[in-house]
């Protein structure tokens, strides 16, 4: 219950005990007499070759561990992995973050991270979609195409030497994210799956999972053929010369976004924001049964960040546990 | 392997899509049609390579005969004969060996075929094809060689002697059509038994399954319209399936070697993996991850990276010293456990090939020598390979130190990367790794 800052009353807070010690002894047993602390020694057969990876170092000829987390081991390498550490960045994650500087021929993104990323005007692709070397023309454009504060989809490209993030933003399913919103929730609650990019078409709404503890939750949108977007933009542009100041509304009756959609994207942020408070792994199916779970019981949106869905949904997860151990035994 | 396997994933779907689109109707006739014809194709090969012995074929190739003409899948349809060639014994390396095999001693007989009109015009690449169906081709003589010959013919034509002019192309061109128009079921074809006079029972027996199969051809429903689209939208269907079951096998190797976990997202050993690609991966991950580097000081180490450089192979004896002849048996078993498991998950592979291939020990004693200290005088005499190749060998081996090193990073373990480096400093001296060898 560490952290869980809710005003509970009295039944609320041991039904919400009650829940999370089910949880507790359903989960694997396997892993907890591999917990460790720092300076623990680790068991390890000294006969064959052990390697010592990450959160291990030799001390008078024991492996001892450096980090207080699980043991892992792959053939003969030894290492531990911490629970709830800081988001530690790997190639090809994909990330969420905001522009906090335009710098020369660079965007500088915040992406909770212990040093800001960088995303080089390079390896992104420029609105025309041609693909050309970056003039002294497109450094002053920068502006146009990401500023100040705007949200930003892109993946990791490699580490700088300093050990900052490079990325890269060259496919169309990156890029500015609009019409949504972000939500910071601790790194480790997120873990590497094949898919990030989620696409609930029951409510209409994009989700997009990054690695690094920020979530985007936002209108659908369709991600664009450069080509087709060509072909448009030259037909529109013909078009358009005589008539900006319909274009400029027609844009805005364009870009609405129904107040239902807006209605399923708040009602998913808020889901978002009860798993993060009760500590669970976000994944789109929790994520899913938890707004499914909201609507069943016709609950306000405001009332999704109350305590009593907080304790439902915690007894939800134990309950689903529950039934998928009795399944598998 | 593993950085193309999201993308692969995506290929695969889009391949899915095509196929999709693919008109799917009579499918099971296409495919008996298909198999039909690859069986036909198949019994023609053995029984090309009876008759196209010199001994029997030399008879026969006389100028003017018609002869059908059958390149890997490309058919070309009938030509004529102009002149026989022998070909001269081609010196060690200079042809591919496949073909080298096929024709130790072979003939090369120049046969007037009828080829695409634009293809000749490009003079820096002047690779004939033959015309696609309703172009009028041109004929060009061509230099084909005896084994791409499947069948001769009982005809012969009468040919000018001179080939260049235009016309005299023609001529024959328009020979060969009047004498397709004139046989409805075909050019009659040269009975190997009857008229060549080969008696071999084995051979006899070869002729007439495939004439069965011929006859099932022709009367075959799908003979007639000769669809080639559909035959074509069938072909990319089984190729489409070979690449899915091999996508299938591949990741399931990638799980079982433990890269990948069982949802496909990248492990730490598959990490690890990524950062080595001048070597076997596979192989080298497995030997990092069984601590067999852990015992070995760094000059062992650097003789036993040396055996993921691909060199040519040396005829001379290898005599190995005891510390390095542990770690080569070492890396050998991993290699057949390897193999083992790629043929358990149906890869096409030969176990022992592939152990060979992967594990080339011809450079072991010298990189050992030269890491420790040796001249480069000393280490050119313990081999007879080309000195350029050794220092050749030797700029990879470093490259492949640093890509081990990067990966021994990634996993953690401060004591490897010491020791890769180390291994990768010892090897930079004096002339290997000089600048430029010309100051």
């Amino acid at each position: 219950m560490r952290g869980i800052q809710l005003s509970l009353n009295q039944t609320q807070k041991l039904r919400l005990q009650r829940a999370l010690e089910q949880l507790e002894s359903l989960s694997s047993k396997a892993n907890s007499n591999a917990s460790v602390t720092i300076a623990d020694t680790i068991p390890v057969n000294y006969e064959d070759g052990v390697l010592k990876g990450h959160g291990t170092s030799e001390l008078d000829g024991e492996v001892v561990a450096t980090m207080c987390g699980v043991v892992e081991r792959v053939n003969k390498l030894v290492y531990v992995r911490a629970l709830r550490a800081r988001y530690k960045p790997e190639i090809g994650d994909i990330i969420v973050g905001r522009v906090i500087e335009v710098a020369p021929k660079r965007w500088r993104l915040e992406i909770n991270f212990s040093q800001d990323a960088v995303l080089m005007l390079s390896s992104m692709n420029l609105p025309d979609g041609i693909q050309r070397r970056r003039t002294a023309v497109d450094e002053l454009n920068m502006r146009s195409i990401f500023e100040e504060n705007d949200v930003i989809c892109a993946e990791v490209r490699g580490f700088q030497h300093d050990g900052s993030l490079h990325l890269q933003a060259r496919s169309q399913k990156y890029g500015k994210l609009e019409r949504g919103q972000l939500l910071t929730v601790p790194p480790y609650l997120v873990k590497r799956r094949k898919q990030h990019f989620h696409n609930l078409e029951q409510y209409g709404i994009d989700l997009i999972l990054g690695c690094n503890g920020f979530i985007w939750v936002g209108e659908h949108i369709e991600a664009k053929d450069p080509m087709v977007e060509d072909q448009v933009n030259k037909s529109e542009q013909q078009n358009t010369k005589s008539s900006k100041n319909f274009t400029r509304l027609e844009e805005q009756e364009q870009t609405y976004t129904p107040p239902e959609t807006r209605q399923n994207i708040c009602r998913t942020a808020n889901a978002v924001r009860v798993l993060s408070t009760l500590g669970f792994n976000i994944t789109v199916e929790v994520i899913t049964e938890t707004v499914e779970l909201s609507s069943s019981l016709n609950l306000d949106i405001h009332e999704m960040l109350g305590s009593e869905f907080c304790v439902l949904v915690a007894e939800r997860e134990a309950e689903r546990r529950r039934l998928l151990t009795k399944k598998k035994g | 392997m593993r950085r193309r396997y999201p993308d692969i994933g995506k290929k695969v779907s889009k391949l899915e899509q095509e196929a999709a689109t693919l008109a799917a109707s009579g499918e099971a006739e296409v495919a008996d049609y298909h198999k039909l014809r690859l069986d036909i194709a198949q019994l023609e090969k053995k029984m090309m390579t009876e008759i196209t012995r010199p001994e029997r074929v030399l008879y026969f190739l006389n100028p003017g005969r018609l002869v059908k003409v059958r390149e890997d899948g490309t058919d070309w349809g009938w030509g004529v004969v102009g002149n026989v060639v022998k070909k001269p014994p081609a010196g060690l390396g200079t042809l591919p060996s496949a073909l080298y095999s096929s024709c130790g001693g072979g003939y090369i007989v120049d046969t007037s075929l009828r080829c695409s009109p634009g293809s000749n015009e490009n003079r820096s690449w002047p690779k004939p094809c033959p015309p696609h169906p309703g172009e009028k081709g041109e004929m060009h003589v061509v230099p084909v060689q005896s084994p791409l010959i499947p069948a001769l013919s009982k005809l012969r034509i009468s040919i000018p002697p001179d080939l260049r002019p235009l016309e005299a192309r023609q001529s024959i061109l328009l020979a060969l059509q009047e004498l397709g128009t004139r046989s409805p079921q075909g050019i009659p074809k040269l009975n190997p038994v009857k008229d060549m006079g080969i008696e071999d029972s084995e051979f006899v027996e070869l002729v007439n399954q495939i004439e069965e199969l011929e006859q099932k051809l022709f009367a075959h429903p799908l003979h007639k319209s000769q669809d080639e689209h559909q035959l074509r939208c069938f072909q990319r269907k089984v190729e489409l399936q070979k690449f899915r079951d091999e996508l299938k096998n591949r990741s399931r190797v990638l799980k079982k070697l433990g890269h990948i976990d069982a949802d496909g997202v990248v492990q730490l050993k598959g990490r690890a993996a990524c950062f080595i690609d001048t070597g076997d991966e596979h192989l080298v991950t497995e030997l990092m991850f069984n601590g067999t580097f852990n015992d070995l000081y760094h000059h062992q180490i650097a003789a036993l990276a040396s055996c993921f450089i691909p060199v040519d192979k040396s005829s001379k004896q290898i005599h190995l010293r005891t510390e390095l002849a542990k770690p080569l048996q070492q890396l050998q078993d991993s290699a057949r456990r390897i193999a083992e498991i790629q043929h358990e998950c149906k890869l096409d592979v030969n176990v022992d090939e592939y152990v060979e291939l992967t594990v080339r020990p011809y450079l072991m004693d010298v990189i050992y020598c030269w890491s420790k200290g040796a001249t480069f005088a000393e280490v050119i005499q313990m081999t007879d390979t080309f000195e350029g190749s050794i220092i050749h060998s030797a700029r990879r081996l470093d490259e492949f130190l640093n890509q081990l090193h990067a990966a021994a990073h990634a996993v953690g373990e401060a004591d490897l990367e010491t020791k890769f480096v180390a291994a990768s400093e010892s090897l930079q001296r004096v002339i290997m790794f000089a600048n430029s060898l010309y100051l």
